[in-house]
């Protein structure tokens, strides 16, 4: 009975890191309508401003994790405002290419200050150990992760469906001239969604440093995981990258049990079917 | 990954203009002109007049695992210095060593191959680090006709020349240890444990799977009558982010012993998720084919578990002679204290063998040097070896050792290390009636 268990625990750690990957890909696309390729080098750097921070500064993960998200969420906003912003109106081929662009000099830029070389982080001393759960022994931080995810999930449907700046960006990405002429500050509301959608990237990228080892070329593996979650869930649809992240992560944990090679190629045959019966994803045109 | 079909595209063109024009009818051509005033290039193809040599080396430079290729860099840039402060090579200068990024794919490997011969006129290659790009650079090689050192993949089908799928010819040498010396090792190593059951966790690629093929032929050939658990080996995806699952699936085999073929930070990312998962207490022999690397002991630290069993290709402590104290003394002092890889000292290595052939030929010819070559004996830091004439391999012990971190020098040692030596005769030996060349 253990191994069911410990495969759904890893299967949900799994998703829950994609997840914090996904939704910001997904809320950026869904409300500014660009396909970011930089969101992988975005959390990427998550990892490095944690390591910096954990070994050089403070010596807490914590203080990491918080950091991570605010270096990387600033850096996302210069980024939008500098860049990005100027070709909101152009062809989505020019954004693909300026993002695209983002991720080369944010690797070089990358490679020049930490090195090429594998980088480790330790686990949190506080979630070092493993703990019995559900008649299984398992490791203290992955289930930290898991309660990160479904948490970031809870917040951010409250936050879209509940709040006055949820609806805010409900109407601006269903119709930005009119949310303008109405009197929302389109250019500032684009800042900030930018700016979470590179925060949640940041503390992705904080919680994967004590789970692997990880160089410049971080951004290039997530980056497609997260394409694939938010094809299959329905591009700009966050109840799609939740359910599509938890979808892969099981797949690909409970694949490895089936024959070698299909954990990994079973999330790309889901898209397959996925873009052939329902080309706009699972949760696709729903509105969120 | 390799794309075959664009590989026999690549090998058709090549074989048309081959048959129309080869090298040699090229450096004859250009010889001719040069003597007529008419070129001033046929120098720097090697054939004297020019007082510069030109290397072109191959490594992952750039993607998951880039550090390999720059550890390299480290070895060639080290022995052109050395070699240039010394006088050069028969009175010329190493000028430069063009790098290309394989990217770790076969096709852009050839390309690289390629280019660096055909537009930078090198006069000799080097490098490659991974199994499938040099099953897919060697057959290029041969049609290139310039000497390939590789200094790092190990599979031994890229020298070998027997056997189906075996991709070796003249011009490609080794002087790092192959796969089938290294998983020997393994074997040995196995066979003074009482583990019988025995499943793997490796890349999904060549390396992974031949590694598992070469240990099941060595140990059966040893008559060790060991059970081999296939329906519980694991293969993950280079740079796979969780590595959980796989473990899962091989503790719940229960195997007495496991031995792994992951390497760089697939091992690192491996050996914190096994120790997660208790790995470590649940399975009493854990044997790592490359697992002592610098690469991966050097960002590990202190969390690299002591008394597991360690492959390398080349140990900084071993041997212990001067030829590798005096190595492994400069190489610290350049580097800030750090110890040189294998890769680094494979790289060093083969500069230097280049420079013992052209000595000896008088000549930078392909077919000269690639003669040297042939049963030459070196004394390198990795010990005194001799270049087998009919593989074209270096002749090397396989290290294996059982990890213990040092808190003095800060870095995991292999504490003892042992040199297992791996017979020419003997491998072949042990692998007759499989498929599996030795390489050696």
């Amino acid at each position: 009975m253990a191994l069911p268990i410990q495969e759904i625990l890893t299967g949900l750690s799994l998703g829950s890191r994609y997840f914090l990957v996904a939704i910001g890909l997904s809320l950026i696309f869904g409300v500014l309508g660009v396909l970011n390729f930089a969101h992988g080098a975005l959390y990427m750097i998550g990892a490095y401003v944690s390591l910096t921070v954990v070994q050089n500064v403070t010596g807490s993960f914590w203080v990491g994790l918080v950091a991570a998200g605010l270096a990387v969420g600033l850096l996302g906003a210069i980024i939008e405002m500098g860049l990005i912003r100027r070709v909101y109106d152009r062809d989505e081929l020019d954004q693909l290419i300026l993002t695209f662009a983002l991720v080369l000099i944010i690797t070089d830029l990358t490679r020049t200050v930490w090195g090429s070389g594998n980088q480790t982080m330790a686990t949190p001393e506080l979630l070092a150990s493993n703990v019995q759960f559900l008649g299984t022994s398992y490791p203290a931080y992955r289930l930290f992760v898991i309660v990160v995810g479904f948490a970031a999930m809870g917040v951010f449907w409250y936050a879209i469906q509940r709040t006055y700046l949820g609806r805010l960006v409900r109407a601006t990405s269903s119709d930005r001239d009119m949310a303008a002429l109405l009197g929302v500050n389109v250019p500032r509301l684009y800042t900030g969604v930018f700016f979470v959608g590179s925060f949640l990237a940041g503390i992705g990228g904080a919680l994967a440093a004590p789970m692997q080892a990880f160089t410049p070329a971080l951004g290039d593996q997530v980056i497609i995981n997260a394409f694939v979650i938010v094809v299959i869930g329905g591009l700009g649809s966050f109840t799609g990258a939740f359910v599509g992240a938890m979808f892969i992560g099981l797949l690909q944990s409970f694949g490895v049990l089936v024959a070698t090679g299909v954990g990994q190629l079973l999330p790309f045959l889901a898209m397959i079917l996925v873009l052939i019966f329902r080309p706009e994803g699972l949760f696709g045109g729903e509105g969120q | 990954m390799v794309n075959d079909s664009h590989e026999d595209t690549y090998r058709a063109a090549d074989d048309r203009r081959f048959a129309e024009f080869d090298r040699r009818d090229f450096l004859k051509a250009s010889g001719v002109a040069g003597a007529a005033g008419l070129t001033g290039f046929a120098g720097c193809m090697g054939g004297g007049g020019d007082d510069t040599l030109t290397f072109g080396a191959i490594h992952l430079l750039s993607g998951f695992a880039a550090v390999y290729g720059e550890s390299a860099q480290l070895g060639y840039e080290m022995a052109r210095e050395e070699i240039n402060e010394n006088g050069g090579i028969d009175g010329s200068e190493i000028g430069e060593i063009v790098y290309r990024d394989s990217e770790g794919d076969g096709p852009t490997g050839v390309e690289a191959a390629r280019s660096l011969v055909q537009e930078e006129n090198v006069d000799g290659l080097l490098g490659l680090d991974s199994s499938g790009v040099a099953l897919s650079v060697a057959p290029v090689i041969e049609q290139l006709q310039t000497p390939f050192m590789i200094t790092h993949a190990a599979t031994p089908f890229a020298t070998a020349t027997e056997g189906e799928n075996a991709v070796g010819n003249d011009y490609v040498f080794r002087d790092g240890v192959n796969l089938a010396q290294n998983v020997y090792g393994s074997a040995v190593t196995a066979s003074d444990t009482d583990a019988t059951t025995w499943t793997t966790i490796g890349p999904n690629y060549a390396f992974g799977t031949q590694t598992w093929d070469y240990f099941k032929a060595f140990t059966q050939g040893m008559d060790l009558g060991y059970e081999y658990l296939d329906d519980a080996t694991a293969y993950p995806e280079l740079g796979a982010s969780d590595f959980t699952p796989y473990i899962n699936k091989v503790l719940n085999a229960d195997p007495d012993g496991v031995i792994t073929s992951l390497w760089g930070g697939d091992l690192i990312t491996f050996i914190n998720q096994a120790k997660n998962s208790n790995f470590f207490e649940r399975i009493d022999n854990v044997l790592m084919t490359v697992g002592a690397a610098t690469d991966v002991l050097r960002p590990m630290g202190n969390n690299m578990p002591d008394g597991l069993q360690a492959g390398t290709r080349y140990w900084f402590d071993a041997p212990d002679t001067e030829a590798n104290n005096t190595f492994v003394e400069n190489f610290r002092d350049r580097n800030d204290g750090r110890y040189p890889s294998y890769n680094a000292q494979n790289a060093y290595t083969a500069l230097y063998l280049y420079k013992n052939a052209i000595e000896g030929a008088g000549s930078t010819n392909a077919d000269d040097i690639i003669d040297q070559w042939d049963g030459m004996q070196y004394n390198a830091p990795v010990g005194e070896f001799t270049i087998n004439s009919q593989s074209n391999q270096a002749v090397l012990p396989a290290v294996w050792g059982t990890t213990s971190y040092s808190e003095e020098r800060g870095i995991t040692l292999l504490d003892p290390v042992e040199r297992i030596d791996a017979p020419a005769d003997e491998l072949r030996s042990l692998l007759e009636g499989t498929d599996l060349p030795a390489g050696v």
